[in-house]
């Protein structure tokens, strides 16, 4: 198998002396999609943040590309839970195409074509002159989404972002993922409460049980759920 | 369709009518009261003789400059005062201690009115602009910095960890997230301190003018009250509400509609 791309080691959380994560350790490869699944407050999105260094652990280490990764980077990028993350002052092609202008990654021109693209994967053509506040909750993570994948990061990691989206878009944009991963070798890491959507989607899965992490391949987690 | 969009029209009409109906009646019974003598035209001159001296006094009298002149001071002062309040919050997110400090004193400050410092402003810096520009001050920067220091307590987090997950420089932060963020409470803010700005300049020209200065629309209404030209006097006033009316529909309703369609301010 390839190096890792990204590695966690020993992560471990705390909130008010209750220990949410205790020495998570998993590696992540190029275009490889893991789920992470668990009940809810059993720390998943804790996990997520700390990834994206948005939270710091209270001991552990992360590794990208074999360096240790203290500080937020585009290399990682964090699509949270909540719909309302587009910045609701530009339109949908703006919110897509501003990442990649305002940290130079590509000209301005260059931005736009880009963003237009990658919405018209999403289905979202007609939308571009839309504001956030226009879409409903699933197009907005689909926004997100798109603008995300601008930057062409190493890692995304989405934290449950199809809650209230119905199967057929899921199932849509979960191949344009996959599509897009195997593009740009990005490795996705997802969170997610539909356990036959993490078995479908990754072929390993951390999975949270009983203040222990473990992480499981898609068919042994498939004798767990007793399929 | 086409009758649904007649009825629409029809409701609106109504609508406008409705709000139109007691300025009607105001008119009318202003118009009456001066016309057939209730009371008396010294007091209250007729509309039509106040319109008649509103337009002469704009277009060749000295209510133009008057105007213009009280405009310049309270650009000055705001643009000042936007400056002092600029430099106040820097500090304050820079120096989370001063914050404590300030907001306690701006707290206190706000809460005297503008009038009440005259006495002392007058002893500082005379009757001049400078007294009026220091009024404006007092009348904005606690006001208006208040308002900015709770919108950035409120700032949704979920911009702040976007910019900080794309390594946003400070300059793209400040100009496309923070200041967009913060347009309810920067538009809020200013439209409350630019009425206690406006209200505190012409208190100020009324009082000076009453001790000798000279210059501005409050000191237009109080020399017109002494020659007893209440026509003056009455569209003095006017021009003062029909700025505060120009100010809000050209500056503050645009910016509103904008956040409106943003959602970003609700109906």
């Amino acid at each position: 198998m390839s190096k890792a791309v990204f590695e966690a080691i020993d992560i471990c959380k705390s909130f008010d002396e209750r220990k949410i994560l205790k020495d998570v350790t998993f590696s992540l490869h190029k275009s490889e999609i893991m789920a992470i699944v668990g009940k809810s407050g059993c720390g998943k999105t804790t996990l997520l943040r700390i990834l994206a260094n948005l939270e710091l652990p209270d001991s552990g280490e992360l590794l990208f590309d074999g360096q240790p990764q203290k500080n937020p980077t585009p290399n990682i990028i964090f699509i949270q839970q909540d719909y309302n993350q587009l910045l609701p002052w530009k339109s949908v092609i703006n919110n897509v195409a501003y990442p990649a202008i305002a940290t130079k990654k590509y000209s301005k021109e260059d931005a736009f074509r880009r963003a237009k693209e990658l919405l018209e994967k999403m289905d979202l053509a007609e939308f571009v002159d839309y504001y956030p506040r226009e879409l409903s909750g699933g197009m907005k993570q689909r926004v997100a989404i798109a603008r995300a994948l601008i930057m062409e990061p190493k890692i995304l990691l989405l934290d449950e972002p199809f809650g209230a989206v119905d199967r057929e878009s899921r199932e849509k944009v979960y191949g344009i993922i996959k599509k897009l991963c195997n593009e740009y070798g990005t490795a996705v890491l997802l969170v997610t409460h539909n356990l036959q959507e993490a078995k479908n989607v990754a072929k390993k899965i951390i999975y949270f049980e009983a203040n222990t992490v473990k992480i499981i391949t898609s068919a042994e987690f498939n004798k767990i759920i007793g399929v | 369709m086409k009758a649904r969009q007649r009825k629409q029209n029809k409701n609106k009409l109504v609508t406008f009518l409705k709000r139109l109906a007691p300025f009607l009646v105001i008119i009318a019974l202003w118009e009456c009261a001066s016309r057939l003598g209730w009371v008396p035209k010294f007091i209250l001159p007729s509309l039509s003789t106040i319109t008649g001296t509103l337009f002469r006094e704009l277009f060749t009298g000295t209510l133009f400059f008057n105007l213009i002149r009280s405009l310049l001071i309270l650009i000055a002062g705001l643009a000042i005062d936007l400056v002092v309040s600029l430099i106040i919050i820097l500090a304050c997110i820079k120096f989370q201690s001063f914050k404590y400090f300030y907001k306690t004193v701006a707290t206190m400050m706000n809460s005297i009115p503008s009038m009440a410092l005259l006495p002392l402003i007058i002893m500082w810096f005379g009757i001049g602009d400078s007294a009026i520009i220091a009024l404006v001050t007092h009348s904005v920067v606690w006001t208006f910095t208040i308002y900015i220091l709770d919108g950035i307590n409120s700032l949704p987090k979920i911009y702040q960890e976007f910019a900080d997950n794309i390594n946003l420089d400070l300059k793209s932060r400040i100009k496309d997230i923070y200041i967009p963020a913060l347009l309810p409470n920067i538009t809020a803010g200013l439209k409350v301190v630019w009425g206690r700005a406006w209200r505190s300049l012409i208190g100020a020209e009324v009082a000076f003018g009453a001790i000798g200065a000279a210059g501005g629309l409050g000191y237009y209404i109080n020399i017109n009250r002494y020659n007893g030209d209440m026509a003056k006097v009455f569209s003095g006033i006017i021009i003062i509400a029909a700025v505060g009316l120009i100010v809000d529909l050209a500056v503050f309703s645009n910016i509103e509609k904008k956040m409106k369609k943003w959602g970003t301010l609700h109906e």
